[in-house]
């Protein structure tokens, strides 16, 4: 081989080397008390903290409250003891007291007070208040996002007027069998003219005619007159468990999974982003169950980071700079949910599923000041 | 090689026997009937494929024209095999594939190893294997004429549906588009019939469309507009196919007449125009001045319909909650009685949610209210609300 050629292998390797991204390494890492198997929502408060809820099965089936400093409480246990699945939501008020929607025969409210947990009823209807989204206006105002399986509906209800008021905003579905799919996100940020306005509730949802993937990644926004509803994305086998959140301009971005009918296993991680031209769609990463599960969080200079089991269940950070960068996190894989939250100074918080399927709550200490760009 | 349109079912069908006996073999290996019902698909399909397009578009067809046919009739059974629950086939889109790729093989073989073997002119007799005859003996027409007409038909269908294309793409995110633009009484019984979904009329044909659109779970709205569209292209081949017989230019213009028809009405006359076709019925022809007088009268329906579509027809949109209530009432496990002071959304509630409509308050279950009454309602009444919309049961009131 010439010298020349020598010297194209040299560059293309070390091109190669400084494309591969360096694995983050988490500061702090905690086994939470609960199982991975269960979907975790982890909120940050205004000292930058963790709080996190979870759900534990098995004997025990219950809701559980963990504080910054790993004390737990229960939120609400459950009778049934062969519950598999828990559907809830978690924000803070304006006073930063902990607030958490869940499903349990109905859609209930609890709130964390000084003598313990006050729980109210939303919506008694059977098979109502699952997959739901949660959040709180600085008025005090409770705007939840919920689903009805039995006719595979979204419904919204709110306590503006000091007491409930429920709607049906997406009633295309059909009712029958269901799985399982997805959640609801909502937030009350958004703010893109004509489509959104901050204090009215955006809602991005997966509707499906009958079952998951057979359906499209939706959104509903509040108007005067009622809401307007608009796809995300329609790809056949897209919008599994989206997640939401908003930059400081108001602007939305939803990261989602869309499978593949080529390969039930195969998967990709998508992120959409509204503009006022419409939905912004990418694919970021694709292989075997890539964002199948996967979290979003809004970083500052309203720059999103992801959280997704990649491939061979990788647990990996995607950012966005002047395009996706990708980073595995130094840990054991992701097997299950994420959560995401990111604090002041950029200090970012995530619980993942270890192969022990326990709740893993991980400290990625100033990866914006340290890694701007991972 | 060329083939006549008798040719080309009977060579499909011996090719599909192959297939056949594919199928069976990967039923058994695999322990997986869904390689059988991928295969009456893919037969469906096929024939369906030959009758409707290949038998007009494709004279003399090389191999690679095979080729591409059967990519273009993979990437089709693909998505018919992508449809939801209960018309799912269980198999992934890779066996899917394997399948087809070994059943195509075998139907290549038998075309070309063991037809040639079998009927040694085969190829000559355009694919027939055997030859039967019923009625006149017909010469076929020169494939320049079939793909004339099959053009046309596909053009016209589509400049006779412009205001239809234009309305859904008007719609926006805030409506629904409808589709009704003229004959609003008929659409709305039909649509009646449409959306009682499992439990719609088997008399009459939006009931079917309706149990259609059930078993699929598609929307009944998507159902009803795509058979008012293969009605009308349906009618438009039917006419140009009966212009081989008096070629009088004005038939196709006829087919304006049937566009504000309902499915159920196009499609009787697409099947009258077809079998006078195959009856060789010949159709007189007319002077310039009055085909001048047709095709004005046929440009004025046509801005007749553009017309409605802007300014008069009242059901043409469908707001959100509109739509939405709809949706609700057709959920609904019993056919609600509805009432509502306003006739515009009772129509709507009564034929878009399959619910019985009242005259009274008193007979209704459910009082649909808008604006200011919706707002005010007691919200333990209150059994939907959209918006401003709501519907309120008369039992908690």
């Amino acid at each position: 081989m010439s010298t020349r050629r020598w010297w194209c292998v040299l560059v293309l390797l070390l091109a190669g080397c400084a494309a591969e991204a360096r694995a983050l390494t988490p500061a702090a890492t905690a086994v939470v008390d609960g199982s991975g198997r269960y979907q975790s929502v982890l909120r940050l408060d205004r000292d930058g903290r963790p709080h996190l809820v979870f759900a534990a099965g098995g004997d025990r089936a219950s809701l559980r409250y963990r504080t910054p400093d790993g004390a737990t409480e229960t939120v609400v246990a459950f009778d049934e003891r062969a519950r598999t699945e828990f559907d809830f939501a978690f924000v803070f008020d304006a006073d930063e007291r902990p607030v958490v929607a869940y499903e349990q025969t109905g859609l209930h409210l609890a709130r964390r007070t000084a003598i313990g947990w006050r729980h109210e009823l939303i919506d008694a209807g059977e098979r109502r208040g699952y997959f739901p989204a949660l959040a709180i206006a600085a008025d005090g105002v409770v705007h939840v996002s919920y689903f009805d399986l039995a006719n595979n509906d979204l419904r919204y209800a709110t306590d503006a007027g000091g007491r409930w008021r429920l709607e049906i905003i997406d009633a295309s579905g059909r009712p029958g069998f269901h799985l399982a799919a997805g959640f609801s996100q909502i937030t009350l940020a958004c703010q893109v003219a004509p489509f959104c306005q901050a204090g009215r509730p955006l809602i991005v949802y997966l509707a499906y005619r009958y079952k998951p993937y057979d359906g499209e990644l939706r959104a509903a926004s509040q108007s005067d007159t009622g809401w307007r509803i608009e796809p995300i994305d329609t790809a056949r086998g897209t919008g599994g468990f989206p997640s939401l959140g908003v930059g400081q301009n108001g602007v939305p971005w939803v990261s989602f999974y869309r499978a593949s009918s080529w390969d039930f296993a195969y998967g990709e991680l998508r992120v959409a982003r509204r503009t006022r031209g419409g939905w912004q769609k990418e694919t970021i990463d694709s292989g075997t169950y890539v964002g199948r599960y996967q979290a979003l969080a809004m970083a500052s200079n309203d720059r999103p980071l992801i959280l997704y089991a990649g491939e061979h269940e990788a647990a990996t950070l995607a950012a966005l700079c002047e395009g996706w960068r990708l980073a595995p996190l130094a840990v054991a894989s992701a097997r299950g949910w994420g959560a995401l939250a990111v604090g002041e100074g950029d200090t970012v918080w995530a619980t993942l599923t270890s192969p022990a399927a326990q709740t893993v709550l991980l400290e990625l200490a100033d990866i914006g000041k340290e890694e701007p760009c991972l | 090689m060329c083939f006549t349109l008798a040719g080309r079912l009977q060579t499909r069908l011996a090719a599909l026997g192959a297939a056949l006996w594919v199928a069976w073999l990967f039923a058994l290996l695999y322990n997986t009937p869904a390689y059988l019902v991928l295969f009456v698909v893919m037969a469906a399909f096929t024939l369906l494929l030959d009758l409707a397009v290949y038998s007009w578009l494709i004279g003399f067809q090389p191999r690679w024209l095979t080729l591409l046919l059967a990519l273009g009739e993979f990437l089709a059974i693909k998505w018919v095999l992508e449809w939801p629950y209960p018309l799912e086939i269980r198999l992934r889109t890779r066996q899917a594939l394997a399948f087809y790729l070994v059943a195509w093989v075998a139907g290549w073989l038998v075309m070309h190893v063991l037809l040639p073997l079998l009927a040694p002119r085969w190829q000559e007799r355009g694919g027939v294997l055997l030859v039967w005859r019923w009625g006149p003996r017909t010469v076929p027409e020169r494939i320049e004429t079939r793909r004339g007409s099959y053009l046309r038909a596909v053009i016209l269908t589509l400049i006779i549906a412009m205001p239809w294309l234009i309305g859904g793409a008007l719609a926006g995110e805030e409506r629904l588009f409808s589709g009704i633009l003229i004959f609003s009484g008929w659409h709305l019984r039909e649509y009646g019939a449409l959306f009682a979904g499992e439990h719609g009329p088997l008399t009459s044909f939006a009931g079917v469309l309706g149990r259609v659109a059930a078993t699929g779970w598609w929307s009944p709205f998507t159902v009803y507009k795509v058979a008012h569209l293969l009605g009308l292209a349906l009618a438009l081949l039917g006419l140009e196919r009966l212009r081989w017989n008096s070629a009088p230019g004005y038939l196709p213009l006829a087919a304006l007449v049937l566009v504000g028809l309902p499915p159920s009405a196009s499609r009787s006359v697409a099947a009258a125009v077809w079998i006078a076709g195959m009856l060789r019925i010949r159709v007189p022809s007319v002077g310039r001045r009055r085909h001048g007088l047709a095709l004005s009268v046929a440009l004025c329906a046509w801005l007749f319909l553009w017309a409605q579509l802007f300014w008069f027809a009242p059901y043409a949109f469908l707001s959100q909650g509109e739509a939405q209530l709809s949706f609700w009432l057709a959920q609904q496990q019993t056919q609600p009685t509805i009432w509502s002071a306003e006739i515009r959304l009772q129509q709507i509630a009564a034929s878009f949610g399959d619910a019985r409509p009242s005259d009274t308050v008193k007979g209704a279950s459910l009082v649909l209210t808008r604006g200011e009454d919706c707002v005010a309602a007691a919200d333990a009444a209150v059994v939907f609300r959209h918006g401003r919309l709501c519907a309120v049961s008369e039992g908690l009131r």
